[in-house]
């Protein structure tokens, strides 16, 4: 692992016309981090992880993934990406696997098999992985999302709303993959309205407010209620 | 991080993956297909009534004929292309798309490629109906074959490239022919020229500097698309 960060985010911003989404946030995550994004409605949580996750472009700001400038090596910093964004991202004809297949393409030229299967199973979807994704329920279309967010062996892993969804057992999976995962060296950023799964799972939390970072703190000092208060009552 | 030692597919490997993708969803669904032959078939049954079939095959003839038929190919090609993306709007999975390693450049020619293959299909279908239909000889086959796959791939280069600009406007579809047509005139233009040329003398003679202009279209058609498309799949 290089001496790079695995996410450098300076002073980003984003507009959509007049109306600024993100305004001047600064993140840095390292190896093996968890990074839980709180904020209310519209306070730029998605917005964030998609000018992180390179589908859009700041509108100013620096960002680098594991040193790289994803505006100078775009294929070579998104190689290293796993996302799940609002939706589940997946086609809805194609079965889990299919879908699973065809994205992991992109990435490499030979799709692990034996990686696939141990995701789905870890997942606990490998038994309903051939069906097509518009026969699922919304928890399970969830975890086929992650199946696919996770199965090209991404390092930097962005994930909107994970665990929007997902019952109990799918929480803890994915709670157990996602420990795996920044266990390995990689980096987490995960954005959500459920505080206390969120606290649980970060090892450092951001607010935002209005398209700005408000607060930052590690959870081991933080309870629920601390975040809350800064959420505001919409969160 | 050793990102030289991720092996990326290349562009062509990923452009037809996301073609391949496509024809697969087009045959597990027939929506596009089916929406695009109903349409042909439509036109060409009015067309039938409307004018008189004798007229046809006189040699001022050729000339309508070839008119109407590729008439019939932009509009049906309208009704495949405002729907291309469908697929990808449904359930974010355009936001995933983008976020891969495959780059917008190979996401272009994969959803190029398929919606030019699906062009040529309907021809394959229309163009032998339609000789039936009104009783004409059918132009040299290796000649039609060249002349059909050169001013479809400029259609499908423009349906593609406006297609994704109005797929997320409310009434996209009215605006896409509005923009498509004015830009595919020139190459409409020569195929009907050249369909007719071949029709009437059944040569190439005095056909090429059609040819060339179909080609050169063909060749901007992509170049523009190219450096536009990133900026077209931002939101």
């Amino acid at each position: 692992m290089s001496a790079s960060a695995a996410i450098e985010a300076g002073a980003l911003s984003r507009r959509f016309g007049l109306r600024e989404a993100l305004r001047g946030v600064s993140l840095r995550v390292e190896w093996g981090e968890r990074v839980a994004v709180f904020g209310p409605n519209g306070a730029g949580k998605t917005t964030l992880v998609r000018v992180l996750s390179t589908v859009l472009r700041p509108s100013a700001g620096q960002l680098r993934l594991a040193g790289l400038d994803p505006q100078e090596r775009p294929r070579q910093a998104r190689a290293l990406l796993g996302l799940l964004a609002e939706g589940p991202g997946l086609y809805e004809e194609l079965s889990v696997r299919e879908n699973l297949a065809f994205f992991c393409g992109l990435y490499r030229r030979q799709p692990e098999a034996a990686r696939l299967e141990a995701l789905l199973e870890g997942l606990g979807i490998g038994e309903r992985a051939d069906e097509p994704v518009r026969a699922l329920s919304r928890g399970l279309r969830q975890r086929a999302a992650l199946a696919r967010a996770l199965a090209h062996a991404p390092r930097i892993l962005l994930l909107d709303e994970p665990f929007q969804g997902l019952d109990r057992e799918g929480c803890e999976r994915l709670e157990r993959l996602l420990r795996q995962f920044t266990a390995g060296g990689g980096a987490l950023v995960f954005t959500g309205h459920e505080i206390e799964t969120g606290l649980a799972l970060a090892t450092r939390w951001v607010v935002l407010r209005q398209g700005a970072r408000i607060a930052e703190g590690t959870s081991t000092d933080t309870s629920a209620e601390t975040i809350v208060a800064l959420c505001g009552a919409d969160r | 991080m050793r990102t030289d030692s991720l092996r990326l597919p290349g562009a062509w490997r990923s452009a037809w993956r996301i073609a391949r993708k496509d024809l697969r969803l087009e045959g597990t669904t027939f929506e596009r297909p089916l929406a695009m032959m109903a349409f042909a078939l439509v036109a060409l049954v009015l067309f039938g009534f409307a004018l008189d079939p004798a007229s046809l095959k006189r040699p001022q003839g050729t000339g309508t004929l070839a008119g109407l038929l590729w008439l019939v190919f932009c509009f049906a090609g309208l009704v495949g292309f405002a729907r291309a993306f469908h697929a990808e709007h449904r359930r974010e999975a355009w936001v995933v798309l983008r976020a891969s390693p495959a780059g917008s450049g190979a996401i272009f020619v994969g959803k190029t490629l398929a919606n030019w293959l699906l062009l040529l299909l309907l021809e394959t279908l229309v163009i032998p109906l339609a000789v039936i239909w009104f009783e004409v000889p059918l132009p040299p086959f290796g000649s039609l074959v060249v002349v059909l796959s050169l001013h479809s791939l400029g259609l499908a280069e423009l349906g593609t490239l406006l297609g994704a600009m109005v797929s997320r406007l409310e009434r996209g579809e009215a605006l896409l022919a509005t923009l498509l047509l004015p830009l595919a005139t020139p190459l409409v233009l020569s195929a009907v020229h050249t369909t007719r040329g071949l029709a009437e003398a059944r040569s190439w003679q005095g056909l090429g500097h059609w040819l060339a202009i179909a080609s050169g279209l063909d060749l901007l058609y992509f170049l523009l698309a190219l450096v536009l498309f990133d900026f077209v799949l931002e939101e």
